[in-house]
């Protein structure tokens, strides 16, 4: 995951990301960039201040492909279309918490 | 402990305790709710967009070419909106209600009533409409059209294509900066091309061991589609 500085034109930051990247969204109210992954992740990051961010973790799904962020809420959706080899139709809605 | 510095601390603390649930605690997430969506199981499903006047989440469902409308405060699909064939990219005008809808199915852009819940306008397009964005100031939508090599700029007012911005490689998804008022595409080479190259630059090393990652070519396709490829003007 590449972090490109729009002031600058510049990529400043450049980090881990599972296979099969898609969507990626920013919730500004808690700093956060989530990636959605096709190989079972949504890879959670963490901006400290505008020129430093971290991974945080890859949490654990399943195939998805796309997500959205509620920056009111803070919760995040993400549409899958099997669970565990299943076909469904299901959207899932995750909300953050503490990690101790 | 003196007054100032008893202020200092209180200060400190204070602060640390309305910046730590924002970036220091909350590093995790719980699935809280799970909807069932109408269509049929077991097919693709494309972006998802948001509509913070109406608490609605927009959902692309690509396979059977659907969109649903859920109303995010009850975690219920209100509607599901058929006539979006092959729908990938979905972007919402705030204001206006109105959704614009990537039909890769027809190869057209579907204007979307949030009013009368249905799709009231086609326009043609080049070919697999895909992601889009909005650019407020301009009160236009673009809408990638990745094989199309183009980029068509949606009047949100007349709802009508007022340009087509077209280039030698494929469009992919575009996104409004509104600080520097432009739109940026990331232009991206055909696989095509990515395999012509990968033979041409491909190392005696990793011609010999068979190991394709060893070529010279990805540094150089990076190189050529940063994120920085093009800057065009928005409205223009």
């Amino acid at each position: 995951m590449t972090v490109f500085a729009l002031d600058s034109h510049r990529a400043i930051s450049h980090l881990p990301l599972a296979q099969g990247a898609d969507v990626i969204k920013f919730d500004p109210g808690l700093v956060r960039a989530y990636a959605a992954c096709s190989s079972g992740v949504i890879a959670i990051y963490q901006e400290d201040d505008p020129d430093h961010f971290r991974k945080v973790k890859d949490f654990p799904v399943q195939k998805v492909h796309s997500l959205a962020v509620d920056t009111g809420s803070h919760r995040i959706y993400a549409p899958e279309q099997e669970e565990n080899g299943t076909p469904i139709a299901r959207m899932i809605v995750y909300e953050p918490i503490q990690s101790r | 402990m003196s007054r100032r510095l008893r202020f200092i601390v209180g200060a400190a603390v204070l602060l640390a305790s309305l910046r730590l649930p924002f970036c220091l605690q909350a590093q995790s997430l719980r699935e809280v709710a799970a909807i069932d969506l109408p269509g049929p199981k077991g097919q693709r499903f494309d972006y998802l967009t948001r509509d913070d006047e109406d608490h609605y989440l927009l959902s692309a469902h690509l396979g059977p070419g659907l969109l649903y409308v859920i109303d995010v405060q009850t975690n219920k699909v209100i509607k599901t909106i058929p006539g979006v064939p092959g729908i990938t990219g979905l972007e919402c005008v705030p204001g206006m209600r109105k959704i614009y809808t990537s039909n890769w199915g027809e190869e057209k852009i579907g204007v979307v009533n949030l009013h009368s819940m249905s799709v009231i306008k086609r326009l043609p397009t080049a070919a697999k409409a895909n992601g889009s964005v909005y650019a407020p100031p301009f009160r236009k939508v673009y809408v990638a059209d990745t094989l199309g090599n183009a980029v068509a700029v949606v009047d949100v007012e007349k709802d009508e294509i007022v340009k087509t911005l077209k280039f030698n490689s494929e469009a992919g998804m575009p996104q409004y900066d509104s600080v520097a008022r432009r739109i940026y595409v990331n232009l991206r080479v055909p696989m095509r091309w990515l395999k012509s190259i990968q033979r041409l630059t491909r190392s005696p090393e990793s011609t010999r061991s068979g190991d394709a990652s060893t070529t010279t070519a990805w540094p150089l396709i990076r190189n050529t589609i940063g994120p920085s490829s093009f800057a065009a003007g928005a409205g223009r």
